[in-house]
């Protein structure tokens, strides 16, 4: 099993391989860097055989632990989630049974947190990709985009989203700690797509639109630049567009966007 | 070090969320006001949130702001519902009684309206704030029913309000206003009337950090530059 995961030193990382390319990168925003805070973001990609799982989280910041629920969350999926995917043929995968893998999954690090689970809050946004399809599951805000490709053109106009959740105001949302935390899985069939991205809610500000829709003028050059570019100069790329001054205007938050490119 | 080569050429990074932060300033313009030129205070202070908020790149698009006014035998708006932006202090004058239930049944009122219209036009927002300052203690009859209606929208989460008396007011009446925390204490500030301008500055500065609030996060707001009463 191949496994990418943030940490304190591996802000961006770049690969690819036969299962296509990988780019992903994460940024402390400035409230937390004010402070002196590490970020509340994490994410996982793991690859195994014919399936990639990735798995993007953002740790509450209105709690202790949000950046160590946030980590739980994003590596314990992606690697249990493999597992769990090692005895399926692609052929025959549901969204029912990938709902009943997160569902035990999500549960099962719930138990295995020790302490307050509330204090661990963090939201999950997560893809399984194989050759014959994708399939996106969302807890809370941040976003999911697939977006299908004919002859390396991404097509725009079909993009699929996994739209961010809210409670009646902005700054409240849905969390993998909460008690009814299933109420709010929300479970995407794609089909085959050839291009999937996973954002916190840092980067939705510019990424997508007001109306629902993807923002173009960002996600375009993104797509484009990190489909032309080699894997691990293209995360260099992604980090320092998150990082930028016009970016951390945008938001202070901590952002981290992963990108996935299907063969 | 990542230099500007390091980054995806031609990524428009714009602010697309619209999201608002909405506020509606209750202010005490009874008779008392004019004493020891509160009231020119208090002008002053409104003139310096505005400039404090349009200077502010994030918060005079994402804060929107009403004033009403509460003197004499009724409360009015002062100034309308406006993007920060956009806002222009009226100059205020002061008068008569102190109707402040009639003016907190105006606030609530306009915030409900405000909710409404962001959602019918799908606008995410955050919390409201409703800002009550007094130097006295309401004199409309049937205050105590609007103290308990503004009580129990904080209550629901409605509403987030700070009730901030002037030397000279009522505190316990004021304190009817605002409902217990989390640990079931009433927080309510007292200003020094010479502080007005640094109170307006205080409030503008915590609205831009709210209008900047990122989702799922506890916004750490300062207090204001006042003393603390705690009501137990």
């Amino acid at each position: 099993m191949k496994l990418l995961r943030c940490s304190k030193d591996q802000t961006h990382a770049g690969e690819e391989g036969p299962w296509g390319k990988i780019v992903a990168a994460t940024v402390i925003g400035s409230a937390h860097e004010r402070k002196n805070q590490l970020g509340q973001d994490a994410y996982a990609i793991g690859i195994e055989n014919e399936w990639l799982v990735a798995v993007v989280c953002d740790g509450a910041g209105s709690v202790p632990h949000g950046g160590d629920g946030a980590l739980l969350c994003a590596e314990g999926l992606a690697n249990s989630l493999l597992c769990d995917l090692e005895t399926v043929d692609p052929d025959q995968l549901s969204l029912e049974t990938i709902d009943r893998f997160v569902t035990q999954r999500v549960e099962q690090i719930r138990k295995e947190i020790k302490g307050d689970l509330h204090e661990y809050a963090a939201t999950l946004i997560g893809a399984v990709i194989s050759a014959k399809d994708t399939h996106l599951f969302h807890v809370g805000d941040g976003a999911a985009v697939a977006v299908p490709v004919l002859e390396n053109v991404p097509q725009w106009q079909e993009v699929i989203i996994s739209q961010p959740q809210n409670g009646e105001y902005i700054n409240e949302t849905y969390f993998f700690t909460d008690p009814g935390w299933h109420d709010h899985l929300r479970m995407t069939a794609c089909g085959r797509v050839g291009r999937v991205a996973l954002m916190t809610d840092g980067v939705t500000s510019f990424a997508l639109s007001s109306t629902a829709t993807v923002a173009e003028r960002f996600m375009v050059p993104v797509f484009r630049h990190l489909q032309e570019t080699e894997a691990d100069h293209g995360s260099r790329a992604l980090y320092g567009t998150l990082r930028s001054a016009k970016a951390r205007l945008v938001s202070d938050d901590d952002k981290t966007f992963v990108y996935i490119q299907c063969p | 070090m990542f230099e500007e080569e390091d980054m995806i050429p031609g990524a428009e990074l714009a602010d697309n969320t619209n999201q608002r932060t909405p506020c509606v300033l209750l202010l005490d313009c009874s008779g008392s006001m004019a004493n020891n030129g509160n009231i020119s205070r208090l002008n002053e202070g409104i003139v310096k949130f505005g400039e404090d908020l349009r200077d502010d790149t994030i918060a005079r698009r994402r804060v929107q702001v009403a004033i009403v006014r509460f003197g004499g035998t009724e409360a009015t708006t002062a100034s309308d519902w406006v993007d920060a932006a956009s806002f222009k202090a009226p100059e205020l004058t002061a008068d008569g009684m102190t109707p402040m239930g009639m003016a907190v049944d105006l606030g609530l009122k306009m915030i409900e309206e405000r909710k409404q219209l962001y959602k019918e036009y799908g606008i995410p927002y955050t919390r409201p704030w409703l800002f009550l300052l007094s130097d006295g203690e309401p004199t409309d009859i049937g205050w105590e029913e609007s103290a308990k209606r503004c009580n129990e929208a904080e209550t629901e989460k409605k509403v987030l309000v700070w009730p901030i008396g002037v030397q000279g007011a009522n505190m316990k009446t004021l304190a009817a206003f605002k409902a217990p925390d989390a640990d079931g204490q009433q927080q309510i500030h007292s200003l020094e009337a010479v502080k007005f301008v640094e109170l307006f500055q205080w409030l503008s500065a915590s609205l831009s950090r709210t209008s900047q609030g990122t989702i799922g996060s506890r916004v750490e707001i300062l207090i204001p530059p006042t003393t603390m009463l705690v009501e137990t």
